[in-house]
């Protein structure tokens, strides 16, 4: 039955191929929506959770606006349960959601390489730590801009000298260019020496974070920098907001695009049986059942679409694999992960479409007046 | 008691809100071995009669038994399990599925029976032979004569060894040399096989060829002129059949 089946698929070659291909091209939008939404999951899930707290200008939702002076950095180091402090100060090439952002992160060279659990693998370590203009770049943007140790690299004011490149296995810092806080705070137009843009805070007791949290808002209530003090994951949910809802519209777009590839199967499956009401009927004639031509016709259906279906989620899987995408906004790259897991629900769910765009075709053809259908042309 | 047993069948159709009946309340038994010819112009019914009798359309009114089975009792599923063990059926247009091979088209009603793959194969190839085109078993319907697509829409009709083959104007379609082959085929599935069979016909060459020609007109059957070798309840004596099948045919 199964070469009847494969070979009815195949007997209008052009209709089959443009709707295996408007099934493939469904999917891989859906995967591709399912793979931003994976990337945020990552993003919010990868980060430190509670033990690490930013401290960030109150009412300030820009790293070109938020401005906290570098002297609270020791002050909020003295707070019981406070195990280190890293200064930051953040330029970023794109304050909007962008899928090229360049994010520059200033810090002591010290802190900062405690912090970021990395590894270099290419260039110079030592050469970043006593260099002022060197950078340490992550591999995601070294790839994305072809840099390597030894290029010179310019993003409006700031000129760096990328002198190794490093992995660290997450998404947000291999997006990242480290660089000396003095070098950023220094930077022609930023005027900024004296302040940074957010202070991390590393906490003993995650459990002590809210406290923690309001004890730093409370010391600088009425300070010249008020402060917003957050734990990692939530300082990164509002950061993202805006994605997160440009997310939100493109997760229903993925489900449209479920519902039009149902529209567009079932009206395929139409075509196809009403093609060939009489072998249909002759089917009826010689012995097949109800069920059997019903499950002919369901079987024709769903295998075009398992067929469209892994085409589409492997073509979404080579293209994000090979480009590596990912969209960023305010500096905090999300980037696209098309996991095991949504490449199946991409197949899965096409597959099942095709199952469901096939059921009124076979009701219909199962059920044929088949004395009718006989003599139809 | 008879094979296929019609008692007050009748048949009404409505079309346009206005009723139609093709078959009028007709009592018809046709024996196991038999081959009767169904002759009648264009609307007298032959084909309804014809798909009442296999399952295919269920009278408005009347018994219908065949081999015993009350058959418009059955439902869609049923009569279709039912017409794949008693029924082969020849149609007029050979209802070739295009895409598949004559193996592959002969074996389709074989599919519907649990047997090895190989057994499939053996049955398939002796349906193939006995129709007298197993040199063409691997081509498809678009590169057989009209004759030839004929002899496959039979061999299919015999691949599971029904007892009763149905032909619906089997050599309409074709040309003379065509039809008499085919109609040579079904004189020995007759003869050798013991199929009982029924054939619609406008041909009263090929009527000749059956034991008993009924004739319908307005749905309803004709009595046999005076001195007529056949007609509506003459009945020739029937052939003793050859063995069937096990080995000869399948």
């Amino acid at each position: 039955m199964i070469t009847y089946i494969l070979r009815s698929l195949l007997r209008n070659k052009t209709r089959s191929i443009l709707t295996i291909g408007a099934v493939a091209l469904t999917t891989f939008i859906f995967c591709f929506v399912r793979a931003i939404d994976s990337g945020m999951d990552r993003l919010l899930s990868s980060s430190g959770a509670e033990k690490k707290l930013i401290v960030y200008h109150k009412n300030r939702f820009c790293y070109a606006t938020s401005k906290l002076l570098e002297r609270y950095v020791p002050r909020i180091a003295e707070i019981p349960g406070v195990e280190r402090v890293l200064p930051l100060k953040v330029y970023v090439s794109n304050c909007r959601a962008s899928l090229d952002i360049v994010t520059f992160e200033g810090g002591p060279t010290d802190e900062l390489l405690a912090s970021r659990p990395i590894k270099v693998v290419a260039g110079d370590l030592e050469q970043w730590k006593r260099d002022e203009d060197a950078a340490l770049v992550g591999v995601a943007l070294a790839k994305r801009r072809s840099l390597s140790p030894g290029v010179k690299f310019r993003v409006g004011n700031v000129l760096v000298n990328v002198v190794a490149i490093f992995e660290s296995g997450s998404s947000v810092d291999d997006n990242i260019a480290f660089t000396h806080l003095g070098y950023l705070q220094r930077i022609p137009g930023l005027n900024s020496v004296g302040y940074v843009t957010q202070i991390e805070v590393y906490l003993k007791d995650p459990a002590r974070s809210e406290a923690i949290a309001r004890q730093i808002d409370d010391m600088f209530a009425t300070d010249e920098s008020p402060t917003d003090t957050k734990p990692e994951r939530a300082f990164l949910a509002r950061k993202t907001r805006d994605l997160a809802e440009v997310v939100t519209f493109a997760r229903v777009l993925g489900y449209v695009c479920v519902l039009v590839m149902l529209a567009i199967l079932a009206n395929t499956v139409v075509m196809a049986v009403q093609d060939r009401v009489r072998e249909l009927a002759m089917l009826q004639a010689v012995g097949y059942d109800v069920q059997r031509v019903a499950a002919i016709v369901l079987a024709e259906s769903g295998l075009a679409a398992f067929a469209g279906g892994l085409v589409g989620a492997g073509i979404a899987a080579l293209v994000l694999w090979w480009t590596r995408l990912g969209i960023a906004t305010e500096g905090i790259q999300v980037e696209f992960a098309l996991s095991f897991g949504s490449i199946g629900m991409g197949v899965v769910s096409s597959t099942v479409a095709g199952a469901i765009a096939g059921i009124a075709p076979a009701w219909h053809a199962s059920h044929l007046e088949i004395a009718d259908a006989l003599r139809s042309l | 008691m008879a094979l296929i047993e019609l008692r007050g069948v009748t048949k009404v159709y409505s079309k346009g809100g206005r009723d139609f009946a093709p078959l009028k309340d007709l009592d018809l038994d046709i024996e196991k071995n038999e081959f009767v010819a169904l002759m009648g112009p264009s609307g007298s019914g032959k084909t309804t009669l014809l798909n009442i009798i296999s399952g295919i359309d269920k009278p408005t009114r009347g018994s219908v038994r065949v081999g015993g089975v009350d058959v418009p009792s059955l439902s869609r599923s049923k009569a279709a399990q039912w017409r794949s063990r008693a029924i082969g059926y020849i149609f007029q247009r050979y209802n070739l599925v295009p895409v598949l091979t004559a193996f592959e088209n002969v074996e389709l009603p074989l599919l519907l029976h649990k047997m090895s793959g190989a057994a499939r194969a053996k049955r398939v190839t002796l349906a193939l032979q006995a129709a007298g085109i197993s040199h063409r078993a691997n081509h498809t319907p678009t590169e057989l004569s009209g004759g030839e697509e004929q002899r496959v829409s039979i061999a299919r009709a015999i691949v599971a060894d029904p007892q009763i083959i149905v032909a619906d104007e089997p050599t309409g379609d074709l040309d003379r040399d065509s039809a008499s082959a085919v109609l040579g085929l079904l004189t020995r599935l007759h003869r050798e096989f013991g199929k009982t069979l029924l054939m619609v016909t406008h041909d009263a060459k090929a009527a000749e060829i059956a034991q008993r020609t009924i004739r319908l007109q307005k749905g309803t059957f004709l009595t046999p002129e005076p001195g007529a070798s056949s007609g509506n309840g003459t009945r020739p004596p029937t052939p003793s059949p050859a063995p069937t099948a096990a080995g000869a045919a399948p």
